[in-house]
């Protein structure tokens, strides 16, 4: 079996082990994934791939934490978020603390329901025509759900919420983007 | 794109290879989840603590006895509460919840949830502690007798306040039993000869039988100006079953 017939978690596993090539792999899996998730969270930063080479730079050197039972990509997500989120505090220099309102309280009412594959489809092209106007805490949730399709379970992971939360900001984000495409007449496309 | 992406690898990899970044040894996590859990248990235990000294203060210098005392006493209640440790004691709460948030299960809880169960834990261990063992007790009794090392010796021998008679606060001794007044001799909780002696009014329908000379009481009320004769709000006993509470006579 060649490298690139493994899954994540056992490439993970040779990396720990010190194969450094198997690294190589992982980065040719995830670089695009993850610049297109940067695109969209951070919208008008010009260093999107600094940043996420910072990002593969950090995994490698963590990567002895990550638990091999568990899925990779939901852990990559999470380094590559916190890497995202310091480098646009570092350029708002805002020592603000923010309370995030939709993580305090639990929303049982909005479970992981399978979306619809015209709903996902519709979504991914509102989302490709831009989300410069929705909340980046909202854009983030709609990018890692219908972009990256990831569960609600596996983003509340990455951004270390309730997923409860991600449930709730999903349902805002859709609002918020249904909102800002409200006055466009055919927003499909088709 | 292609291209892009070969030599952002090709740049991780390089650094990789030429040790510029060094992937950090499995014991560096596992050392840093128990030290993380450590300062959890740490800070929930001195958190603990300061709800434990609250609830101690408050009953070791009957200021516990004003809840019983009407809205007066309930200001009054307000007025004397140990702010700064409550406060204290919440920023540590605050602290502790940041801290759970680093674990699967912390981040995972709604905020105000892991935070309330949080706070709900410190207080009823706290209370727990003052109320359902004597620990406090015995160890202010080591405090009296200088067997309890330092900084514990000073914290407890320091939880004895004087009442604060700007406060309309008293604590006493009666010395004699009237029909509407008793007498009493005022007690700061020490052990020098500064004590003097008040009248106090008791409230209408007071029912004084069940006072007894020599018993403790804590009164709050208004002292007439000029006189040492206090018009009581509020008297209540305080429990004689404390001498450890005393500290030890010369």
């Amino acid at each position: 079996m060649t490298p690139t017939e493994l899954t994540d978690e056992v490439l993970a596993r040779s990396v720990q082990q010190g194969d450094t090539e198997s690294f190589g792999v992982l980065m040719e899996r995830y670089e695009a994934k993850l610049k297109r998730y940067g695109t969209k969270f951070l919208a008008d930063r010009d260093d999107i791939t600094d940043l996420v080479q910072d990002a593969f730079l950090r995994a490698y050197q963590n990567i002895q934490s990550f638990d091999t039972s568990m899925r990779f990509s939901p852990w990559m997500y999470r380094i590559t978020h916190n890497e995202f989120v310091s480098a646009v505090r570092k350029r708002s220099r805002s020592k603000v603390i923010s309370i995030d309102f939709d993580a305090l309280v639990s929303h049982p009412a909005y479970d992981d329901p399978a979306p619809a594959e015209r709903e996902q489809r519709e979504m991914r092209i509102l989302i490709d025509r831009g989300l410069e106007k929705v909340s980046s805490k909202y854009r983030e949730v709609l990018v890692l759900y219908y972009l990256e399709e990831l569960s609600y379970r596996e983003i509340a992971d990455i951004l270390q919420v309730p997923v409860s939360t991600v449930g709730i900001r999903l349902k805002r984000g859709k609002d918020a983007l249904a909102a800002v495409y409200k006055d466009t007449p055919n927003p499909y496309g088709t | 794109m292609e291209h892009n992406s070969h030599s952002s690898k090709e740049t991780v990899l390089a650094k990789i290879r030429e040790k510029s970044v060094h992937m950090r040894p499995k014991l560096f996590f596992t050392f840093e989840t128990i030290l993380a859990g450590l300062v959890a248990v740490v800070i929930l235990v001195v958190s603990i603590a300061l709800v434990n000294f609250i609830l101690f203060g408050l009953r070791l210098n009957g200021h516990e006895s004003l809840l019983g005392f009407g809205p007066r006493g309930l200001l009054a209640f307000f007025v004397v509460f140990p702010w700064p440790l409550l406060i204290l004691d919440v920023l540590l709460v605050l602290f502790l919840e940041t801290l759970l948030r680093r674990f699967k299960f912390g981040y995972r809880s709604p905020v105000l949830y892991l935070l309330l169960a949080l706070l709900a834990l410190a207080t009823s261990a706290g209370l727990a502690l003052d109320r359902g063992t004597s620990v406090n007790d015995r160890l202010l009794y080591q405090a009296d007798h200088g067997g309890l090392p330092s900084p514990f010796g000073e914290i407890y021998e320091h939880m004895r306040v004087p009442a604060p008679h700007d406060r309309g606060i008293f604590r006493g001794t009666i010395t004699e039993i009237g029909t509407s007044t008793i007498r009493m001799q005022h007690d700061d909780l020490d052990t020098d000869q500064d004590e003097s002696g008040y009248i106090v009014i008791l409230p209408s329908n007071f029912d004084i039988t069940q006072f007894s000379a020599g018993e403790k009481v804590y009164v709050a009320g208004d002292m007439d100006d000029g006189t040492s004769t206090i018009r009581a709000f509020g008297v209540h006993p305080l429990p004689m079953s404390g001498e450890i509470l005393l500290p030890p006579q010369p």
